[in-house]
């Protein structure tokens, strides 16, 4: 291998360093990427025992760097000029012995990455507050640390012809069926993209991009979590850059479970449970039950209830569907709004104008207060399920089932839940079906958190 | 191929959840009715409601004929289903019998006999609220149907302005 060739690749890019050492009589060169490295190791722990090795020809020098002359604790031969760059952008030191086809690689990686911090979408009062970070070697650490088994498994692959990402596979032999991981294999060999930048370009190059809104791949950023998945039988994925690990198969009843679940005692958890599951129903069917009776059943409401929604609806100009999706809309604008705010105005913002804007629209009688209240109602419901990304294909299907009620009555809301049923039903992740375990006769541990028997396990003896 | 199908297919469901639904009424557009009031005038019926103005009243041969008139004379959409209290006055209690299967009122709609003066209907809506009782309409078909025993109807009476229930 030749410094020019691997000079070659990266051509002069601003990052890019290398240094002449000589050694033993021989004139090495070193490079390294500047900030993926630490200067201070190549320095102490690379360059200067090369600088102490005896004379000798090249492949000499180079057989004693590799076999202990040089102190790093990680060394990794390239053969090719490729394989060098590889190891280059993952933050080695790769010195080039003039004459030797190889080039010895040394990890020198910066130690400059953000540090375990608590979970920011996924807190619990109780139980483990350490969260996926960038670095995947960072991760695999974590759930070793609440894994100590020898058994879990940590495949390592690139994927992205461009941005040569580092993907692990995380399982754990003896638990995870094995057609499951060969199953996640196959699907990541087949991949040929060119980048892995984002979370849902993972899920859909994973699983496939399919014409849903519901997520088909479970992503968490608590290790907890992430090792309770892969107990479970469940494959993980962790992406370098990205602080989520990523399981699969994913089901609705593992979408609605919560870590919290496991944080109380399993009263207490499956009360929650059956509440969460209530708010996603309200969630998904109020705007459109509203938007239905009041517009073709209204003899299905209590007569005290009607009256009230009938005198609230004096002077209102619109028609109940428009104030409902209107509404909807507005809220979703809301909470989009929130998420590019800054921080410290955000929060202040969203409730004043929540507040404002909504208390002036029902006093301009631009909306009803039943409508707000019922919108409002269904909004804060979604809040309660877990899984964002679930709560987002709700409020998708939200907007379709109030329009569908406000076309055709309860027969249109029947009509989407029908269609959604279906859609559901034909939906799978890697070989499980998507309703499970509704799917399957006994379904109670959807509801019911079972109590951890003596293998610590739920359910077991 | 698919893409083709689906176009027609959505438009096919649209026209059906337009064709197979009964037309909207906003809840906004709806007058609630709470107390009607049934009376007799030689062989037409006429009823009042307390929706409206007094100038709301419906005549027809039959009790639904008669509520078809108050719909369509009222300065709006009523909404009878709202209906809790039907007054029945003495000279149209033959009446009853057609109360009780009219699909217009609802089954659960509490009947009473009317005596002494005409009372203020919203009035007479209050005073029902807090101290009403007695047969429903239901009852009244259960009767028809062969049940035994007879509904105990309730007899609102009206005095000078002053309302008393008895019976029921």
């Amino acid at each position: 291998m030749r410094a020019e060739d691997i000079r070659a690749i990266f051509q002069n890019a601003g990052d890019f360093e290398e240094r002449t050492v000589r050694a033993g009589g021989q004139t090495l060169t070193a490079f390294f990427i500047d900030g993926l490295t630490s200067g201070g190791d190549i320095a102490e722990y690379v360059v200067r025992p090369l600088t102490e090795l005896a004379p000798g020809s090249a492949a000499e020098l180079y057989a004693r760097a590799r076999d202990g002359g040089v102190w790093c604790a990680s060394v990794s031969e390239a053969d090719t000029p490729d394989a060098a760059a590889q190891k280059l952008v993952n933050g080695f030191c790769v010195v080039v012995f003039p004459g030797v086809e190889t080039a010895l690689c040394f990890e020198t990686k910066t130690g400059e990455k953000r540090g375990v911090s608590a979970p920011e979408s996924e807190n619990t009062v109780k139980g483990a507050k350490d969260a996926f970070t960038e670095t995947v070697r960072t991760n695999t650490s974590l759930i070793r640390r609440h894994l100590r088994t020898p058994r879990l498994r940590l495949e390592e692959s690139v994927l992205g012809t461009r941005t040569l990402t580092n993907v692990t596979l995380c399982y754990v032999d003896g638990v995870t069926p094995p057609e499951r991981v060969e199953r996640m294999r196959a699907r990541l060999g087949e991949l040929q993209l060119e980048a892995l930048l984002s979370p849902a370009s993972v899920e859909e190059s994973v699983t496939g991009a399919r014409r849903t809104a519901f997520p088909m791949m479970q992503y968490t950023e608590r290790t907890d979590k992430f090792c309770e998945g892969l107990l479970a039988g469940q494959v993980g994925l962790l992406v370098d850059g990205l602080p989520e690990g990523f399981l699969a198969p994913v089901s609705l009843g593992r979408l609605m479970q919560s870590p919290e679940d496991r944080a109380v005692d399993h009263v207490s958890a499956t009360c929650v449970r059956v509440l969460r599951y209530f708010a996603g129903l309200a969630s998904l069917l109020l705007p459109g039950l509203y938007a239905a009776m009041a517009m073709y059943h209204q003899g299905m409401i209590p007569t005290k209830l009607l009256e009230a929604i009938i005198e609230s609806k004096q002077n209102v100009p619109f028609p109940t569907i428009l104030e409902v999706l209107g509404l909807l809309a507005a809220f979703e604008i809301l909470q989009e709004a929130g998420l590019h705010l800054p921080q410290a105005i955000g929060t202040a913002v969203s409730i004043i104008g929540g507040l404002v804007v909504g208390t002036a629209a029902v006093d301009a009688k631009l909306v009803s207060p039943a409508a707000l209240i019922v919108t409002a109602s269904a909004g804060i419901c979604g809040f309660a399920l877990p899984s964002r990304d679930l709560s987002d294909a709700l409020r998708i299907w939200r907007f379709v089932l109030a329009a569908l009620g406000g076309l055709a009555g309860l027969f249109g809301v029947t009509v989407g839940v029908l269609a959604l049923l279906l859609h559901l039903s034909g939906l799978s992740s890697l070989g499980e079906a998507y309703l499970a375990p509704f799917s399957a006769v006994r379904a109670g541990g959807a509801f019911v958190r079972r109590r951890y028997g003596r293998r610590g396990r739920e359910g077991s003896a | 191929m698919k893409k083709y199908w689906a176009v027609p297919a959505v438009l096919a469901l649209f026209a059906a959840l337009r064709l197979l639904t009964p037309a909207a009424t906003d809840a906004a557009e709806l007058l609630p009715v709470t107390v009607l009031r049934v009376s007799a005038a030689g062989d037409a019926v006429e009823v009042l409601c307390d929706a409206g103005d007094d100038a709301c009243t419906g005549r027809g041969e039959t009790l639904d004929a008669a509520l078809d008139d108050l719909c369509t004379s009222a300065p709006g959409t009523l909404f009878l289903q709202t209906a809790e209290h039907i007054l029945i006055t003495p000279g149209a209690r033959r009446v009853l019998p057609q109360a009780a299967v009219s699909r217009k009122l609802r089954p659960a709609a509490r009947v009473y006999y009317l005596q002494g003066g005409t009372p203020n209907l919203e009035q007479a809506g209050e005073f029902l609220r807090a101290h009403g009782g007695g047969a429903r309409l239901t009852d009244v078909r259960a009767q028809l149907l062969g049940a035994e025993g007879a509904p105990e109807i309730a007899t609102l009476v009206c005095t000078q302005g002053r309302l008393a229930l008895y019976g029921g």
